[in-house]
């Protein structure tokens, strides 16, 4: 039984659960793509507890921008951002934020990437130019980043370096496919990750 | 003019709610408080939300907080002035982070950030920020690392 006696718990929902109370720190990485390509099932595989939503509603400067807003600044709009988490030791928690790449969601990412170690852009090979804007985005800010190409049953698959020509990725950035829906596959992306992140803190 | 029935609304909850000392003495019990958290604050709505947050937007005198600061309840607090005050004081007998707060109570995060901005200002939570270096330090990472690894 763990220290706080949860997993044994009646009626406590599957996967859900506290942190240990020694962890002192949380860490966040951001899962960044559009929609339907894979964040909350990356999540889904590797966090401890399942996927939790937390929302946000648009501010109205935000909307004002927005291209779907037709000029409207009195319509607000709720985000819904889900993650997941891994406790790591006992100390230290990671966090995994999947957040919409399009550039109306780019104000969600003041409170995410800015302090986040790191990124993972998740593409789907078969729209591609739907990740041009993102890639730009992280690159103009800095941000570390690494790009994880989800392999769809239907998608075809390409080499690495075909995906880093088509998306203009320099030789740096780490490039992999992957399967969203298996844990070993998206614990080896979060590896690629913070190897990538360790090479350029050393 | 819309307080004045928020409060009283707020008051009498306090006095009904059950913040006694029961969860208080068991992990199971915690465990419940936990798993029970998110039902007790079912409505949400705009109007529950305005109640909450009185069109306040930011937590007040503290610093911001990040979707991953992580919440603990201080060792004597029990009660708080609002539902979702005692809910956050309960989840967070145990570590948990802004965002799962805002997941569990079904509230906007911001609305969750006054929340417990509330209970900070009255130090009835401690906060523990999270790391936001640009570039972490190595050993930071390799823990990332090794973490992930064993996984």
């Amino acid at each position: 039984m763990g220290l706080n006696g949860f997993e044994v718990a009646p009626g406590l929902a599957p996967r859900t659960r506290p942190l240990e109370p020694t962890t002192t720190t949380a860490l966040k990485i951001a899962i960044v793509g559009p929609l339907g390509v894979g964040k909350t099932t990356l999540v889904g595989s590797v966090s401890e507890i399942s996927p939790l939503t937390t929302e946000e509603t648009m501010s109205r400067d935000a909307a004002a921008v927005d291209a779907l807003g037709s000029g409207s600044t009195k319509t607000t709009t709720t985000v819904a951002m889900d993650f997941g988490r891994i406790s790591l030791d006992e100390r230290l928690v990671l966090y995994l934020f999947g957040t919409p790449g399009q550039e109306r969601f780019w104000f969600l990412w003041d409170g995410l990437v800015d302090g986040a170690l790191g990124a993972v852009v998740l593409v789907d090979v078969r729209r591609l130019e739907e990740s041009f804007d993102v890639l730009e985005r992280l690159e103009q800010r800095g941000s570390a980043f690494i790009v994880a190409a989800n392999g769809f049953p239907d998608a075809p698959v390409y080499p690495v370096d075909v995906l880093r020509r088509a998306l203009d990725l320099p030789a740096a950035v780490p490039v992999l496919n992957f399967d969203a829906r298996s844990r070993s596959s998206c614990l080896d992306v979060l590896v690629a990750l913070a190897r990538h992140l360790l090479t350029l803190a050393t | 003019m819309h307080a004045a029935p928020a409060q009283n609304a707020a008051g009498n909850a306090g006095e009904t709610g059950d913040t006694g000392d029961a969860w208080y003495t068991g992990d199971a019990a915690a465990a419940a408080a936990y798993n029970a958290s998110p039902r007790e604050a079912e409505d949400t709505g705009p109007d529950r939300i305005y109640v909450l947050v009185g069109g306040r937007s930011t937590p007040g005198g503290s610093a911001r907080l990040d979707l991953v600061t992580l919440v603990v309840t201080a060792a004597e607090a029990r009660l708080g002035p609002l539902p979702e005050h005692r809910a956050i004081l309960r989840l967070c007998r145990f570590p948990l982070s802004a965002a799962e707060l805002s997941a569990h109570l079904r509230l906007p995060f911001s609305a969750t950030a006054v929340l417990i901005g509330d209970l900070l200002a009255a130090g009835m939570v401690r906060t523990r920020p999270p790391r936001r270096e640009s570039l972490p330090d190595p050993e930071l990472i390799r823990r990332v690392l090794h973490g992930l690894e064993r996984l």
